[in-house]
């Protein structure tokens, strides 16, 4: 069976996926401690995912970065096959060009899972910045928009320090972003973002998502 | 189908049934109410008698349109759930309940669905399913006669009854059995010994009991441990 199925993610795991798509800030300013507790933050969601063995083949990554230019770490996969990317900080904050990418990477996975038969829950894409955008972000705002108004995406956005939440609240208009106390908060960030993604992935027909509020680690800017 | 007998198997308090039998005129309906929801058993027993009442209330004079007829069968039964709600003074989506009904006449044989589940007729030995399941883009957001706009998950169908020889009913429980996943096909195995049996000359009751205990056993509930509605018309 082995040498049959491998290789083919669908056919060695059917299980229907929640894909979430991380949209992280890594220009020149997260330098220095911040990006390390971004790293530290990404290696505690990948262990606390994989620590609940439904959500470890159901909830499925990507990091998208944008700093100087915007990366694409690897390919969407489910989170027992994640590996969290060391970041390196550096450049500009091409915020708008990142959500496109992260709205393309959505188009084309559910693309994947159509013509594989694979069942999905609503894909998500989280943004996190500590800066203000240096490109034509409105534009991909109002594409990341229309997409959450058709019910494409599901859409959450964290700032720190420098952020600007006039920015981010154009970017996630269904859910207010959250300020995120201090960089020092990463761990608690991602240790919600996790549990809100087990809690979708675990879900069934009809049933009604009750997200956390963020309590100890942001505010929320409405 | 004229002389219809009717074989029923109701396991499990979330699923409803109800049937309609006069000369030259067989109306049923099935339903399923959702897990989540807390009125779920209700709502689909609500949902198959306000649709069979305007269902026979409509034959009573010769119809124009099956396809509409059957649209606002659906849309009373939505009807009927949302006056529930409102009288008890909550939600909708407690109330929420998927629905199937098929007409046959001995013209026409008609069916609608809307959410999970199946109708399937046997003509001149073939098995289709006669609609879809339209189900939502995703998993955790299907079709009930409770949300926002049903009707574009409503799908219908009309056709001659030509060479009818059975319809069978069945709630999403027994999808895993009676359909090949993949395509969505009827699986010919499942469906032809339904057929033989309800076919068997024996009481209904006894048929009944025999397939109540067929579906409890142990080798199908491995297989599915959802609620299960059986409905099966085959001609005396």
């Amino acid at each position: 069976m082995r040498q049959i199925f491998e290789g083919n993610e669908f056919a060695e795991n059917p299980e229907p996926r929640a894909l979430c798509v991380l949209v992280l800030d890594t220009s020149g300013s997260m330098s220095g401690n911040p990006i390390a507790e971004l790293n530290a933050g990404l290696q505690r969601f990948k262990s606390d995912l994989v620590g609940s063995p439904l959500a470890a083949k159901r909830v499925e990554a990507v990091v998208v970065t944008f700093g100087g230019g915007v990366r694409v770490e690897g390919n969407p996969t489910t989170v027992e096959n994640f590996s969290a990317p060391n970041l390196r900080a550096s450049g500009n904050t091409p915020l708008g060009a990142a959500l496109n990418t992260a709205l393309e990477l959505i188009h084309k996975r559910k693309e994947e899972y159509r013509a594989a038969g694979i069942s999905y829950y609503r894909p998500w894409i989280f943004v996190f910045s500590d800066g203000e955008p240096n490109d034509a972000w409105q534009e991909a705002a109002e594409a990341l928009a229309a997409e959450e108004d058709r019910k494409g995406v599901v859409v959450f956005a964290v700032g720190v320090d420098g952020a600007n939440f006039d920015v981010l609240r154009q970017v996630s208009r269904k859910n207010a972003p959250v300020r995120m106390k201090d960089v020092g908060h990463f761990a608690e960030m991602f240790r919600w973002l996790s549990n809100s993604l087990q809690q979708v992935s675990s879900s069934r027909v009809g049933d009604q998502l009750r997200l956390e509020p963020p309590k100890d680690w942001g505010v929320i800017e409405s | 189908m004229e002389g219809s007998s009717h074989r029923a198997a109701s396991l499990g308090c979330d699923d409803a049934h109800a049937y309609f039998q006069a000369e030259g005129l067989l109306v049923l309906a099935v339903a399923d109410g959702a897990g989540s929801a807390q009125f779920g058993g209700e709502g689909a027993r609500i949902a198959v008698e306000a649709a069979l009442g305007t269902l026979i209330d409509s034959l009573g004079e010769p119809v124009k349109d099956w396809d509409e007829l059957l649209r606002n069968a659906v849309a009373t039964a939505r009807y009927a759930l949302k006056a529930e709600a409102a009288s008890r003074e909550c939600p909708l989506s407690e109330f929420a309940a998927t629905l199937l009904l098929a007409v046959c006449t001995p013209d026409c044989l008609t069916a609608a669905q809307l959410g999970d589940g199946a109708i399937v007729a046997r003509q001149a030995g073939g098995w289709e399913r006669l609609c879809n399941s339209q189900k939502g883009e995703y998993i955790n957001e299907t079709a009930f006669l409770t949300v926002t706009e049903p009707m574009q998950y409503l799908s219908t169908r009309v056709q001659p009854a030509a060479d009818l020889e059975a319809i069978i009913l069945l709630t999403d429980g027994l999808e895993p059995l009676a359909f090949n996943l993949r395509q969505g096909q009827p699986h010919s195995p499942f469906f032809e010994a339904l057929y033989r049996f309800a076919r068997r000359n024996e009481e209904v009751a006894t048929l009944t009991a025999q397939l109540c205990n067929e579906l409890r056993s142990d080798r199908l509930e491995a297989r599915t441990d959802d609620d299960k509605t059986l409905v099966i018309a085959v001609p005396n």
